[in-house]
């Protein structure tokens, strides 16, 4: 909250570019890895956020939380980045042998890394699950506040979390690991 | 129905990764660019990060791998048009027209028979959809296939042409790019879906004379014509269970909202997927009173024009409404020197906001339009108005009395011009008030 007079604000300086960034960084990278689950985009994604913040600060009225305006802002990077992703697939003939299920390097790496194994749970479920279930129970973001955010009806929200709970459920019970909910 | 939260909750509170994952070495990057006044991407001149499976991972992320690509090196200029124009800026028309490709194409064709069709030679790729374990394919619906056969067609494509974004995470028709064709970029493009390598059905979208985007089929319709829906199955709203009141509009049927044009009706109506849900809203809320009416479901909004043939200018997906009565409600129509402007409130009141779309009608083509909110860099599908004060014309603008959140004081007043040519309405002005 300590940042909320941003939205009064046309230009912002470099130590409160510096604040933002230590408050909000891992929040926004976190959002970041969740859509893309690439450590890489994320880092290209985190940063190409906050610049934005930095250069249009004016465009932050305090429509929301300055987190769900980060947050926004990231979700239309990562849009970005999937667009340009699925139109150059025509040319990734390197991707061509790689069976799909055998994970990546990369989410090899992950898997090791995660500071709970729930993580791997998380991933398997489809983005949209994903990012309403973390909205709520990491973020702790009221449902209207995600449903500005996502730009959906509440109702929507709703029935998403619902959904990715259960998933959530079975996932966890084919990994042996139910502890409540 | 409040579900208590579950238990596990807790364990996702430390997020995914220990320690400072944003680095302070990533930050000094960004102060550097900031410093810099460098506000485009840095691959150009420093690391790039992105590299070609960088972006294939980017594919994964957003659902759907690419497992496969298969381009046919031919020299046919029907396929060097079409690959240059999905990469951005084709130079070469295509050998056959778009009107003849949909002649040739019947469903059952292998792929041979295609590309002798069509011309020898392809773009066409595989692509395998991020479903959770417990998935199940109906054969049916495209949609809840894992692996996917596309080969797409550009045709007509200006040069020049760039790719835009699309307009968001859930937007199904993302695999077109409707902005490119509505702007006449491109004049159609046309997606094969391959089932066992046969036409299994042949989706394709162009822009009509009038402007307007026109969507032909061959083979089984789909919701949303996706040809790389990411969507799962509906499954039952679980807030929706009770059986409906014979008093209540019969699911599925009718028409919900209508607006009246010079060029003919815009009619908002039920997708005939058949799940949409119709129901008393129950209890009292910021939403409305226990006796209104929710609909909940996907919509086609069309303009039904005076001779009879009908246009969609919107889908919705999932969208909720919440009214007095269950009467069909009308679109506000506010009047402009090009166009006829109408406003959509998919519910009647709220305690701060309410969302709303607009569309119009060109007084001059007839042609109906979906209008984005353009603010800055953002192009955004609704805005928010006071539900005390709705939105109205003056001079030439729309005015619009923003929300009024919790923790603000006062409020926003947004002026508004409409651009008929990008289909935008552009936010040239606010002023606060108390």
């Amino acid at each position: 909250m300590a940042h909320e007079y941003l939205k009064f604000v046309s230009n912002m300086q470099s130590a409160s570019l510096q604040d933002l960034m230590r408050e909000y960084g891992t929040e926004v990278w976190n959002y970041a890895f969740l859509l893309t689950r690439s450590r890489h985009m994320s880092d290209d994604i985190a940063q190409d956020v906050f610049l934005q913040a930095y250069l249009h600060i004016s465009s932050f009225r305090g429509q929301s939380s300055l987190r769900t305006w980060l947050f926004s802002i990231t979700r239309n990077k990562v849009i970005n980045y999937k667009r340009s992703a699925f139109f150059r697939k025509v040319t990734l003939l390197d991707f061509f042998h790689q069976a799909p299920s055998a994970p990546s390097a990369e989410e090899q790496f992950m898997n090791r890394a995660y500071t709970d194994s729930i993580w791997e749970a998380v991933m398997k479920l489809p983005p949209k699950y994903r990012e309403v279930l973390l909205m709520e129970a990491q973020y702790e973001m009221p449902l209207a506040e995600i449903a500005q955010l996502l730009r959906v009806s509440i109702g929507t929200v709703k029935s998403r979390l619902h959904r990715a709970r259960a998933k959530m459920r079975t996932l966890m019970e084919e990994a042996g690991s139910v502890e409540g909910g | 129905m409040k579900e208590a939260k579950p238990e596990w909750y807790a364990r996702l509170k430390r997020g995914p990764f220990e320690g400072d994952v944003f680095s302070s070495e990533l930050q000094r990057e960004v102060e550097a660019r900031a410093e810099s006044g460098q506000t485009g991407r840095k691959g150009t001149a420093g690391k790039t990060r992105l590299n070609a499976k960088g972006a294939a991972l980017a594919a994964v992320a957003v659902l759907l791998v690419v497992v496969a690509a298969f381009v046919t090196l031919s020299s046919s200029p029907f396929d060097s048009g079409r690959q240059a124009s999905i990469g951005g800026g084709g130079q070469e028309e295509p050998a056959i027209s778009f009107g003849s490709a949909m002649d040739q194409l019947r469903l059952g064709m292998t792929q041979e028979e295609v590309l002798q069709a069509l011309g020898n030679g392809g773009v066409g790729m595989s692509t395998y959809r991020d479903f959770s374990q417990e998935h199940r394919e109906d054969p049916k619906d495209i949609s809840t296939w894992s692996a996917v056969d596309l080969w797409r067609y550009d045709f007509g494509v200006r040069d020049g042409y760039e790719v835009r974004q699309g307009k968001g995470i859930d937007n199904l028709e993302d695999g077109f790019d409707l902005d490119g064709i509505r702007s006449g970029e491109i004049e159609a493009q046309l997606i094969i879906n391959w089932r066992d390598r046969k036409v299994e059905r042949v989706i394709a979208k162009m822009r009509s004379d009038e402007g307007t985007i026109g969507t032909t089929r061959l083979g089984p319709v789909i919701e949303h014509d996706a040809p790389l829906a990411v969507e799962e199955p509906p499954e039952e709203d679980p807030t929706a269970s009770s059986p409906p009141d014979p008093e209540l509009p019969a699911p599925n049927e009718g028409i919900r909202a209508v607006g009246d044009s010079a060029a003919g009706k815009l009619q908002l109506r039920p997708d005939k997927s058949g799940d949409e849900s119709v129901r008393l809203l129950g209890a009292p809320s910021c939403l409305g009173q226990e006796t209104d009416v929710q609909f909940l479901g996907n919509y086609e909004l069309v303009l039904q024009r005076l001779s009879g043939e009908e246009t969609v200018v919107q889908s919705f997906e999932q969208l909720e409404m919440i009214w007095q009565g269950n009467e069909t409600v009308e679109f506000r129509k506010l009047d402009f020197a090009d166009i006829e402007l109408f406003l959509f409130f998919p519910r009647y009141t709220d305690c701060r906001a309410l969302e709303f779309y607009a569309y119009s009608v060109d007084k001059a083509t007839g042609e109906a339009a979906n209008y984005t909110f353009r603010d800055g860099e953002n192009d955004l599908p609704f805005w928010n108005t006071s539900p005390q004060e709705l939105p109205k014309a003056e001079d030439g603008k729309l005015v619009v009395e923003g929300g009024r959140w919790a923790g603000q004081d006062g409020a926003v007043r947004y002026f508004f011009e409409p651009d008929p040519e990008k289909h935008q309405l552009r936010l040239v002005d606010e002023e606060r008030i108390p």
